[in-house]
């Protein structure tokens, strides 16, 4: 039985969410003439995550995963999770957005944003769902997809430092300014640029944290992990890898 | 049990979070901050208990006090200035008031949130997107699933290597290597255990043709009440936000525009769509009594 790729459909489904995203904001922009005032703000930002996620959902779905991708999948989504759940006790350490990340690298993009958007959302049921979980399935779900197009370069993968180093970086910037995003639709009164960078900057040493922590597990155990995932998905021909 | 809004059909629960969650946004007149306020606690009461009152007044009203004072130190828009700080900015009653609704509206918002939890359980978010999505919607069900055997399992790695004395003492680094550790058996034992779970679920009809998925809910006549009730309400309310009826002003003067009838209808309308929930449960506590006393 033939089916497409399980990559290859979701390049064109990337694409084709940030160009509904860029649609969806200019709209939004033009929109805001007419609906003056910061009551919008954080609805129109929910319903553009919302709308420009779809294509890649929607690519997920058309691909037709095989019952063991999905299992898979589910594993690493249940994984990282349980891995921020199990770590309750000491809240930095989360070895969640790694475990994200490496899913990215072996798997592919689109499996790292279902995997980084699925463990944030499911999560959530534990930690209590709230405003910002679409805000947390963007960010987590953006920093797969973006490890998942950085580390499909085997050669840049295997360097342990650079895994390390981007996984941090992945984390602070993507994960960070997206997060943020909805601390600053929820409490900025003017949304001039000295109260959104305030809002920001009481985020920093958290997300600080969280990036130090992706980092060190990516350094100390990336590796491993890496091979783990990488034997599996051999094994068993998954995710293209017996094209 | 949680009651008889609790137990109705998904759609019923989600269009309702989703019009009280928006407009509790949208709507910044005080008389609808308040209402939104007061009926969002009242219905957590009902659904957690008291504990909901603690979590009120020892987390949420510091938060929003926390708001209220970051934007009046930060912000100096407004024309009613109470103080110059040594700097020269302004501390101002209108970033101040601001502030705190702004912050109120915040602490409304994670109220919903606490009623949507109860409300909003996994199974009924499936049935919302399992007819659409079934291969997503099996991924979320598995993930659900696994998510408490990998805690299991995370929790019987870290307490097996500290039975080992395999557990190294010292800083943060040394507990994050003991933590990867335990995690990467559990990565080992959880794929394999994936591939099984996969197999046994080809061999049980995966992906053929033609299966359908289970859900217990239909909608029933009082759902569709209540479906109605919601939209109903919403109605006078929309309509009189989009004629700026209810609209209130806070920068850079305050101005809420008075009791209008326009205001008194959609807030009438607008306490019905809150307070909607309790009202449900309690006419079916009302019915149910009958129901017994006439046994």
């Amino acid at each position: 039985m033939q089916r497409k790729s399980f990559s290859l459909s979701s390049k064109k489904a990337a694409v084709l969410s940030v160009i509904t995203a860029a649609l969806l904001i200019a709209a939004a922009c033009v929109l805001n003439r007419f609906l003056s005032g910061k009551e919008y703000y954080y609805l129109m930002a929910v319903l553009i995550i919302a709308v420009s996620c779809l294509p890649l959902l929607v690519s997920f779905e058309k691909s037709r995963p095989s019952a063991r991708e999905l299992a898979v999948l589910a594993c690493m989504s249940a994984l990282a999770a349980a891995s921020r759940a199990a770590f309750f006790s000491l809240p930095t350490i989360k070895p969640s957005c790694a475990i994200v990340i490496i899913t990215a690298a072996c798997f592919g993009a689109q499996s790292g944003f279902i995997c980084g958007a699925l463990s944030m959302f499911v999560s959530n049921f534990l930690f209590g769902q709230g405003p910002w979980t679409p805000f947390q399935m963007l960010a987590m779900g953006a920093v797969g997809l973006a490890a998942g197009l950085i580390f499909c370069n085997k050669k840049v993968r295997n360097n342990r430092l650079i895994l390390a180093a981007v996984g941090g970086i992945l984390c602070f910037v993507i994960y960070g300014l997206i997060v943020d995003i909805s601390s600053v639709l929820m409490m900025a009164t003017d949304f001039s640029l000295k109260q959104i960078l305030s809002i920001y900057a009481s985020g920093v040493p958290f997300n600080f944290s969280h990036a130090a922590t992706t980092a060190v597990v990516l350094l100390l155990a990336g590796k491993a992990f890496i091979e783990k995932l990488d034997r599996i998905k051999i094994k068993y021909g998954m995710f293209g890898s017996n094209q | 049990m949680n009651g008889a809004f609790a137990r109705s059909h998904p759609a019923v629960g989600f269009l309702y979070f989703a019009a009280v969650i928006a407009f509790s946004l949208v709507l910044n007149h005080p008389v609808f901050i308040a209402l939104s306020l007061v009926s969002s606690l009242a219905y957590a009461v009902r659904l957690k208990g008291k504990s909901v009152l603690k979590t009120f007044f020892f987390a949420l009203l510091p938060l929003a006090a926390f708001v209220t004072l970051i934007n009046a130190l930060v912000s100096h828009y407004g024309v009613t200035v109470l103080y110059t700080f040594p700097n020269g900015n302004n501390l101002t009653l209108e970033s101040i008031v601001y502030g705190a609704v702004t912050g109120v509206t915040i602490v409304t918002m994670m109220l919903w949130f606490v009623c949507w939890n109860e409300v909003m359980t996994e199974d009924k978010i499936l049935h919302l997107f399992g007819k659409r999505l079934p291969h997503l919607a099996l991924l979320v069900m598995m993930t659900l699933r696994f998510v408490p055997l990998y805690s299991r399992q995370l929790g019987e790695a870290l307490s097996a290597r500290r039975g080992a004395g395999l557990e190294e003492s010292g800083g943060k680094i040394a507990k994050i290597k003991n933590g990867c550790a335990a995690v990467s058996g559990v990565i080992t034992r959880a794929l394999e255990h994936g591939i099984d779970t996969a197999d046994s679920m080809k061999s049980r009809g995966y992906g053929l043709k033609g299966r359908t998925s289970y859900s217990r809910y239909k909608l029933s006549p009082a759902d569709t009440v209540l479906i109605a009730a919601t939209v109903i309400a919403l109605i006078p309310i929309v309509a009189a936000r989009l004629c700026g009826a209810v609209q209130a002003l806070y920068n850079p003067i305050i101005m809420l525009g008075g009791f209008t009838p326009a205001l008194i209808a959609s807030s009438a309308a607008y306490a019905v769509l809150c307070f909607l929930p309790l009202i449900y449960d309690a006419s079916e506590v009302i019915k149910w009594n009958r129901l017994y006393a006439k046994t």
